[in-house]
């Protein structure tokens, strides 16, 4: 029987109360993200009552120093404030859980902490495993699971697992580590966070394309010359990020998930329907399109990889890569990369897809832009102008919003021709602030829905064209150069090259 | 055109509280200019949002719910003051812009306010009016305060998309509706590209909106559901005022159940289910707590669901108990100000069906 209130009353699905059980509770990502998430959920009342938290980690504390240090945290992090009151009621919920993540022991007095709550109260036995720990527990975690049999949904419930990113480091232990995880849950129950796809302008992405009339006749080779994607940063390694950063890099980091996403947002055909697979079936095809570089050359012509220099970011002087804390003065990791990308398909046949990412840029942005090509060489195009082109572009952040670059006719007696910019601003028009992107991944995840996660074919072949490239880079007999800009500009002059050569230039930002 | 102003009112537009006094065809002149010399302004407008009053006393405070809505919507806000008893048309006008820092503290946003105070009676004026200096292509919502009068006519609310009214201290509520369910059937304005029928909100509904979301987290669970075929008895209590929320929890609650109307004495009313069964449901008066529906008790089959509002009202606690199960835990309360209530409609926007559905039969209760 369906609950009769619920008609109307929401438009998505809600979700039935659960206990989240969170690995690596200690930690960064639970205390800034992840409870402050979940305390905006409760404040919003999306939160379903009844749900609990159980943070896992090794330390020794009692449940009252884990909520009082994480009442610490939320007091300076929470979007919407914190309120004692509703703090108290919500952290009422909360217990921490001390154990080694390849216990057994633990795995085992943790279920038997499950099955007394969920005796004791109304409901169905559900469980969210949110794995926040460090990556090389993530299967550990997943093998006690299953040997546990925590894995396993109780009468009428249901379990499922979040994995945080990176999802592996390339295909071969993205692959191994998929394979542990659909031996523990079915494809269906893992979720695959990619926290860019819970951001408002990433998922407008679709609804800009397919609730507009006047787009999509439009967005194909036909009427499109190029797609840069841009995400830049003006943080270097502060805060011992060099560690981790210097095995990873920007390719990574970023691209293999969150840019190759946005652009599978951008490529993808109208999906048949929006349920999560028919979504993800769609962006997994603009995936497996992706051209591959077949060797080291192809990789040297289309992708530039580089480290900072020395320079200045906001007039104060930051050092250079290699000098950075927690990284080895002979590096070859790329805090920057820029790539083109060409999709063989028939919607994008001809239009290349420029990337970029880097630390220590001028300023932070992240923005996607379509430049459109130019109209016939008839009529107003003889007259000089300084840009031609229509360029929409999609802001993902700071300020989410898009804006649209259109030709104008300048006052005066003669013709002559400005660009100028119809803008949009999310948070000038909608007075609401959006939600963090954790609030709702982890209101869908509870819900069951995951369309806003990475499914496994989708990580598999995103790793499949990166690995290619780290290959030439770390692996081939003729490596293509390492580039260096210094720390505040745009990047390299090779990245400039990579689109000056096809007579084109990267949006200046 | 000199219009004779209640004294209060005189205070506030002597302080400049509406801004500044402009000539009726200058005003989109004025906003334009005052908008292109001051730096770092952003002119952001999402829709044109008219608060309508007869009680021109009340513009000042009139003025400081625009002030708060502004703030989470930005938009081209109209203030309507119509004095009706005032024999021979006269209107005054001021502009002003409500700023506020924008995000990360770079520049200001800016939305633009509009205060009309007319006397005299002229219905096309005022259409008129409101007409002209709406900002193209953006929708119009109209936030009518009180009483609907003989203004309310249809060439007026064939330019509205969406209406807020709020019929809890309406003195004779049953033309009142009957109005609105004649505006709502009307087709579209000439004038207007609004596509559905017009989109009534009245915030007697809109109050209890936390309710419906506690009555429904109740019975999310399903071995709570199973006690839905047994309910025989539903207590609703309300504060003086505030009848018609409670009404309108009756009607939504008994419609969702499957329940009609057969009998009514006094507060009591006698609902049946298709298969026959009964359910009686009361409704009480108290005075006490700040939320207009201090409690619901929805019982039967030996289970007992409640929603309990919290003195403060910033809480709602809602308890179960069925089987050998007893559960208590809180949502969060109704929103407190007519002006929140506002800003909810405003944010959650859509088509607002249910009301649509509720209201006849909340009605067929009155
Ligand atoms: N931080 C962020 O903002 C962020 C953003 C995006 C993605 N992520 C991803 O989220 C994950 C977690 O990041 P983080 O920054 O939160 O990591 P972190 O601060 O290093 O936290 C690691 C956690 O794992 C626990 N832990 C480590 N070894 C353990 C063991 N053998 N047994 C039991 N517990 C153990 C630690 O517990 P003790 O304190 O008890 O040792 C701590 O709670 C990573 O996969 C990261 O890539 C993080």
């Amino acid at each position: 029987m369906d609950n009769p209130f619920r008609e109307f009353l929401v438009s998505r699905s809600s979700p039935e109360p659960c206990s989240v059980v969170i690995f690596g509770a200690t930690g960064d990502l639970t205390h800034r993200k992840l409870i402050p998430a979940l305390y905006n959920l409760a404040k919003e009342g999306d939160l379903p009552p009844g749900s609990r938290v159980i943070g896992v980690a090794r330390r020794e504390k009692t449940d009252q120093e884990f909520r009082e240090e994480l009442r610490e945290m939320n007091r300076k992090v929470s979007r919407q404030g914190h309120d004692e009151t509703l703090w108290e009621r919500f952290a009422a919920g909360i217990s921490y859980h001390r154990s080694e993540f390849n216990d057994p022991e633990g795995y085992r007095s943790l279920g038997q902490r499950l099955t007394d709550r969920e005796l004791s109260e109304p409901g169905r036995p559900n469980r969210l495993f949110y794995l926040a720990s460090a990556p090389e527990f993530f299967d550990v975690i997943l093998d006690q699971l299953r040997e546990s049999g925590l894995n396993e949904p109780g009468e009428g419930g249901w379990t499922r697992a979040v994995v945080e990113k990176p999802f592996g480091t390339d295909l071969v232990t993205a692959e191994r580590l998929n394979a542990v995880a659909n031996a523990t849950f079915p494809e269906r129950d893992t979720y695959r966070i990619d926290h860019y796809l819970g951001k408002e302008t990433a998922q407008n992405i679709m609804v800009i394309r397919f609730a507009n009339a006047i787009y999509e006749p439009l967005w194909n080779s036909r009427y499109i010359d190029h797609v840069q994607i841009t995400c830049a940063e003006t943080l270097g390694m502060e805060g011992g990020r060099g560690g981790y950063y210097d095995t990873a890099g920007a390719l990574r980091d970023m691209v293999q998930n969150h840019l190759l996403q946005l652009l599978s947002l951008i490529a993808m055909e109208p999906p048949a329907d929006l349920t999560a697979d028919g979504i993800r079936d769609e962006k997994v095809k603009v995936i497996k399109s992706l051209r591959r570089y077949p060797d080291a050359r192809a990789v040297a012509d289309n992708v530039v990889r580089a480290q900072y220099q020395a320079g200045s970011i906001l007039g104060q002087p930051v050092r250079g890569y290699l000098a950075e804390d927690r990284i080895n003065p002979r590096s070859m990791t790329e805090p920057y990369v820029a790539l083109k990308i060409n999709i063989d398909n028939w919607r994008w046949e001809g239009v290349p897809f420029y990337m970029r990412m880097g630390k220590r840029l001028a300023k932070k942005v992240t923005e996607i832009s379509i430049h459109f090509k130019e109209p016939p060489g008839v009529l107003f195009n003889r007259l000089p102008v300084t840009a031609r082109k229509n360029v929409l572009v999609l802001r993902i952040q700071p300020d989410e919003g898009m804006s649209l670059r259109m030709l104008s006719k300048m006052p005066g007696p003669s013709i002559r021709m400005e660009p100028v910019k119809m803008d949009f601003q999310y948070s000038t028009s909608f007075g609401k602030p959006s939600p963090e992107a954790y609030e709702r991944l982890l209101l869908d995840a509870m819900a069951g829905d995951a369309t806003l996660f990475a499914r496994r074919d989708e990580v598999e072949h995103a790793w499949r064209f990166i690995d290619d490239i780290e290959h030439a880079w770390h692996k081939s007999n003729s490596p293509p150069p390492m580039a260096y800009y210094e720390a505040g500009t745009w990047g390299p002059e090779e990245a400039d090259t990579l689109l000056s050569r096809d007579g084109r230039v990267w949006r200046r930002l | 055109m000199e219009v004779t102003i209640p004294a209060p009112l005189r205070v506030a537009i002597d302080d400049g509280l509406f801004g500044e006094e402009t000539p009726l065809g200058e005003i989109d002149l004025r906003l334009d200019k005052y908008f292109s010399v001051e730096p770092g302004v952003t002119r952001a407008s999402l829709m044109n949002l008219a608060i309508y009053t007869e009680h021109p006393e009340s513009l000042a405070d009139d003025d400081e719910s625009l002030n708060r809505i502004t703030r989470n919507h930005a938009c081209r806000a109209l203030l309507l003051g119509v004095l009706p008893d005032l024999g021979g048309l006269s209107v005054r006008c001021w502009i002003k812009a409500r700023c506020q820092l924008g995000p990360d503290a770079k520049g200001k946003l800016c939305s633009e306010q509009v205060t009309f105070l007319l006397g005299g009676d002229c219905q096309s004026c005022l259409t008129n009016l409101v007409f002209c200096h709406l900002r193209s292509d953006l929708p119009l919502v109209m936030w009518w305060r009180g009483e609907l009068s003989h203004h309310f006519q249809e060439s007026l609310y064939t330019l509205i998309d969406r209406l807020i009214l709020d019929s809890s201290r309406w003195a004779n509520p049953v033309p009142q509706f009957a109005k609105i369910a004649q505006a709502v059937t009307a087709p579209t304005g000439r004038l207007s590209d609004r596509r559905g029928q017009l989109l009534v909100h009245d915030l007697a509904y809109t109050r209890g909106h936390q309710h419906r979301r506690a009555v429904a987290v109740l019975f999310d669970p399903p071995a709570a559901r199973q006690f839905l075929p047994e309910i025989n008895r539903i207590e609703i209590v309300h504060t003086p005022t505030h009848r018609h929320t409670g009404l309108y929890l009756a009607a939504w609650i008994t419609r969702q159940l499957g329940a009609e109307l057969v009998q009514r004495v006094g507060a009591a009313y006698h609902y049946e289910r298709p298969g026959g069964a009964r359910i009686s449901l009361s409704l009480l008066e108290q005075n006490r707590g700040t939320s207009a529906i201090p409690s619901i008790l929805l019982e039967g089959g030996g289970a007992r669901f409640e929603v309990i509002a919290s003195e403060a009202s910033l809480l709602l606690e809602i308890r179960s108990r069925f089987g050998v199960h007893q559960t208590s835990s809180f949502l969060p309360g109704p929103s407190q100000g007519d002006e929140d209530l506002v800003n909810e409609i405003l944010m959650r926007g859509g088509s607002n069906l249910l009301l649509a559905q509720v209201l006849p039969r909340m009605a067929a209760m009155l």
